[in-house]
């Protein structure tokens, strides 16, 4: 909301965020770096909530799972094309929060994690029980990975995991870039008040919970998307995709990277999935490290791993 | 005339009575001071004009419109600013952009929501305006919380502003501010009340006899005695109940 930055301080992170998903794949197969960014959009979408309104949201993976799982329903019985999947996918998401983020907002701290949480583990338990629609246990498998076309001319062949990495690195930076738009409208400031002094917004006119409400359904409506790029990703929509598990995991990498922004949880992301997807088949005790990580920075970075590479950059061009 | 008036205005907590059957009228363009000792029930008073809380029984009527129990956020549109007594600011904040929360909660249009928030000229302009009008432009950059006590008071009355009202509810403005700090205060209130009606709790009764043009006194939560700033110092039942005399 301040006086802008210049150019170079607004597009430089945007900049290196474009140049890893370029480069990533030279380091680790393409299904590991799809991940990365899959989850990074998750953690990004999650992010509005924790970073910028204070709620700390121990759901999230409901969205992601509602996303994947209508686009993966969508995919297997009506056989639908590629952007009706992800916007029905998306969008399916967003309304879910529309009911859920209804009632989450209407508590604050511990009681708007549990009331999160509790959604979660509702919607994780009718995936489990209704097992006709979705699987059940084993989730719903099989799905056709549609190419990408416009008007019925095929734009791109996304059977290859090289097609589908960049098909979905575009993805999520259209996404990256959204959000990053958002919090720079006065949306973003808006919530960052709220987080700041809730009580104030109110009496300087601010319907907070409606500022909320509108935060809530566009994190889901992100995450959303995440979820239809996983189903689509390993062709299937797991029983863990909607578990508590996953919005623990979102959890843990928001707050590796850091919370202050939006390049922390693409950064906590890209950490996480790379130690559980590299490291794990070498030593599966691999959440020991980032069991380390993330108490190093709780005890010494909360800014998370962006903070900790500010100060060591400070620190090598020896202004400190 | 009267901008705001209550009727039998009552907040009870529980079996206390806060404020009990509070009539006020507060005309145009005037600085009205409320006084009393602590517990009179006088934050208690603006916190129902600001709708902070709801009246247990009574009217609030602003510019003959009835407020009474509208939603907190709704009256700060309807042109009332409100400046706590406990300064409530946002700490990590820098000044400019405190001011620039409360300028555009007025100024907002659905075409403003799409527009990256520093680019927004008018919403920028009024925050500057505010922030000459109080002094704080030289602080404009610095993080509310690094801000000194008295700094900090204006930048509360710097966010009420903002909100370009009709009628300003200062609670208490030159609270923990020190002696010397308080001309400034005086200043900027002076100033005010040239285009501004204004409603002021304050304890310091050289303040409050200065510049106030109407004075009225609670006791137990009710309103015990109204007049000039002279009729109210030689009211024998103020001085009585207020100042103990």
């Amino acid at each position: 909301m301040e006086n802008q930055k210049g150019p170079l301080a607004r597009f430089v992170p945007f900049g290196i965020v474009v140049l890893a998903v370029a480069v990533l794949p030279l380091f680790m197969p393409y299904v590991v770096a799809t991940e990365i960014w899959i989850f990074a959009l998750m953690a990004c979408s999650f992010n509005l909530l924790l970073g910028y309104s204070g709620l700390l949201s121990f759901g999230q993976a409901t969205f992601m799972g509602v996303g994947g799982y209508t686009a993966g329903l969508l995919a297997l019985h009506w056989g639908l094309s590629l952007i009706p999947l992800f916007i029905l996918g998306a969008v399916s998401a967003g309304l879910s929060a529309v009911l859920l983020g209804y009632f989450c907002i209407q508590r604050r701290a511990i009681y708007f994690v549990m009331l999160s949480f509790a959604f979660n583990v509702m919607i994780y338990y009718i995936a489990y029980q209704w097992t006709s629609l979705t699987g059940g246990e084993d989730g719903l498998i099989g799905l056709p990975r549609p190419n990408l076309t416009i008007g019925g001319w095929e734009i791109l062949n996304l059977d290859s995991p090289r097609a589908y990495y960049y098909f979905s690195g575009v993805i999520f930076l259209l996404c990256f870039a959204g959000l990053r738009y958002f919090v720079q409208t006065p949306m973003g400031s808006i919530l960052v008040g709220v987080r700041e002094n809730e009580g104030r917004m109110n009496a300087i006119g601010y319907n907070v919970r409606n500022y909320l409400w509108i935060c809530f359904i566009v994190a889901g409506f992100f995450s959303g998307v995440a979820g239809v790029q996983y189903a689509l990703l390993f062709r299937q929509v797991p029983l863990d995709l909607i578990a508590w598990m996953t919005s623990g995991n979102v959890v843990f990498m928001t707050v590796v990277g850091g919370i202050g922004n939006l390049f922390g949880p693409v950064l906590g992301a890209g950490l996480f999935i790379w130690l559980s997807e590299l490291i794990s088949p070498i030593w599966a005790r691999w959440p020991l490290i980032f069991g380390c990580v993330f108490i190093a920075v709780i005890m010494f970075f909360s800014g998370g791993l962006i903070e900790a590479g500010g100060r060591l950059w400070e620190k090598l061009r020896g202004t400190r | 005339m009267a901008i705001l008036r209550t009727e039998k205005l009552i907040k009870n907590f529980g079996a206390m009575t806060a404020v009990a059957e509070v009539d006020l009228e507060v005309e145009d363009k005037t600085l009205h001071a409320i006084i009393g000792p602590n517990g009179a029930g006088k934050t208690t008073l603006l916190r129902l004009i600001s709708g902070e809380m709801p009246p247990s029984s009574g009217r609030i009527l602003f510019q003959d419109r009835d407020i009474t129990a509208r939603p907190y956020h709704e009256v700060a549109h309807l042109g009332i600013g409100l400046s706590f007594q406990k300064t409530n600011i946002f700490p990590k904040l820098t000044t400019w952009e405190n001011v620039w929360l409360a300028a555009f909660s007025v100024g907002k249009n659905l075409g403003g929501f799409f527009r990256k928030a520093g680019l927004l000229d008018d919403v920028g302009r009024r925050v500057e305006e505010v922030l000459v009008q109080v002094g704080l432009e030289e602080s404009r950059e610095r993080r509310a919380r690094e801000l000194p006590h008295h700094e900090q008071r204006l930048l509360e009355v710097a966010i009420a502003l903002a909100l370009s009202p009709t009628l300003i509810l200062l609670d208490e403005p030159t609270s923990g501010m020190a002696r010397e700090e308080i001309p400034r205060m005086m200043d900027l209130i002076t100033g005010l009340k040239e285009h501004y009606t204004i409603i002021m709790i304050e304890h310091n009764m050289d303040i409050v006899m200065s510049i106030s043009d109407l004075v009225s006194v609670m006791y137990f939560g009710q309103l015990i005695a109204r007049g000039t700033p002279a009729e109210i110092q030689k009211n024998p039942k103020v001085q009585e109940a207020y100042l103990g005399m």
